[in-house]
């Protein structure tokens, strides 16, 4: 059976404005959703809508055509990255691997340059690392979806390239859906793409990205 | 239940520091004062409790995200970190009476 998630009729509104006016998206497990958006389209609202963190004034989500309430109350549904820094600076990156149940070994084995930082705290880390560390471990926590927001930002290209393979080969695992300004990389994932205009969600071909003045 | 007991250790750290700071008072407080006039101790512990954990929250807004993507929520860190810090203290103050008595 094809896993869907399904979230539709997201309202959202700040002090009378209306940021998000209908939002739809379905996601489906082993597929790549890209969605993309001016800046303060609502991409990121939105996102924190779909993960309980912000309270819209009304959104119906379903997971295989049952009602969901919280995303994560459903174990191992789904995670999320964040745009900033999220994880306890006291903690090792040893611990955190602890805590999402990846084993080290193979996640080492498969990110050899990590070695020297196993045991240190992450406060110790450098910022671009931290952040590359991050988006690894959700993209390899096992979880049905994983919801990234800007996973390529301070992220240097050659681990870019890294991260970009691993999401294609864990997408035979999970679905994923991506937000991120370096549009070029979505483009280049994604299986399908939304585009965040005037508060709502368009399911939109590459060459539409022009008509909708995205791009140039 | 040992990933939560971990996650709460790294989630309170430096509520806890709060936490035996305010303990260590209010026993030095009972220990030095007569017994009858240590009823409000109780009290003060429980609002200080209340208030070092609700700044201590805030300030660890940011890194829920983290706990609830390994299925850990808000309620259930802060239950267990308070079940910690009472019951620690209550077993100090339990203690102390017993000496002192």
């Amino acid at each position: 059976m094809k896993e869907v998630l399904k979230i539709d009729s997201v309202f959202l509104e700040f002090d009378n404005k209306q940021v998000l006016r209908g939002a739809c998206l379905e996601l489906a497990k082993h597929r790549i959703t890209g969605l993309l958006g001016r800046n303060g389209s609502g991409k990121s609202c939105f996102m924190q809508v779909l993960t309980g963190q912000l309270a819209s004034s009304h959104k119906h989500l379903t997971y295989n055509g049952r009602f969901v309430e919280d995303l994560f109350k459903q174990k191992g549904l789904a995670n999320y990255l964040p745009q900033f820094s999220f994880h306890p600076k006291s903690a090792t990156l040893k611990q955190l691997l602890y805590f999402y149940n990846i084993p080290t070994e193979s996640f080492l084995e498969r990110n050899p340059f990590l070695k020297p930082s196993i045991a240190q705290k992450f406060s110790h880390i450098s910022g671009g690392e931290q952040r590359l560390i991050e988006v690894l471990l959700v993209l390899e926590a096992d979880t049905t979806f994983s919801l990234l927001d800007e996973p390529f930002t301070y992220i240097m290209p050659k681990y870019v390239d890294l991260i970009k393979e691993r999401i294609v080969a864990l997408s035979s695992q999970k679905g994923f859906l991506i937000t991120d300004h370096q549009y070029r990389h979505i483009l280049e994932l994604s299986d399908e793409l939304y585009l965040m205009d005037q508060g709502r969600l368009q399911l939109v071909q590459e060459e539409d990205l022009q008509e909708y003045g995205y791009l140039k | 239940m040992l990933k939560l007991i971990r996650a709460s250790w790294i989630y309170g750290k430096g509520f806890f520091m709060f936490a035996g700071i305010i303990s260590c008072w209010t026993y030095y407080y009972c220990y030095t004062t007569d017994l009858e006039s240590v009823t409000g101790i109780p009290l003060f512990k429980l609002i200080t409790t209340g208030i070092g954990l609700y700044i201590h929250h805030k300030r660890k807004q940011q890194e829920m995200y983290f706990y609830r993507n390994i299925g850990l929520t808000p309620k259930s860190l802060i239950t267990s970190v308070l079940i910690a810090d009472v019951g620690s203290w209550l077993i100090g103050l339990i203690v102390l009476m017993n000496i002192l008595l």
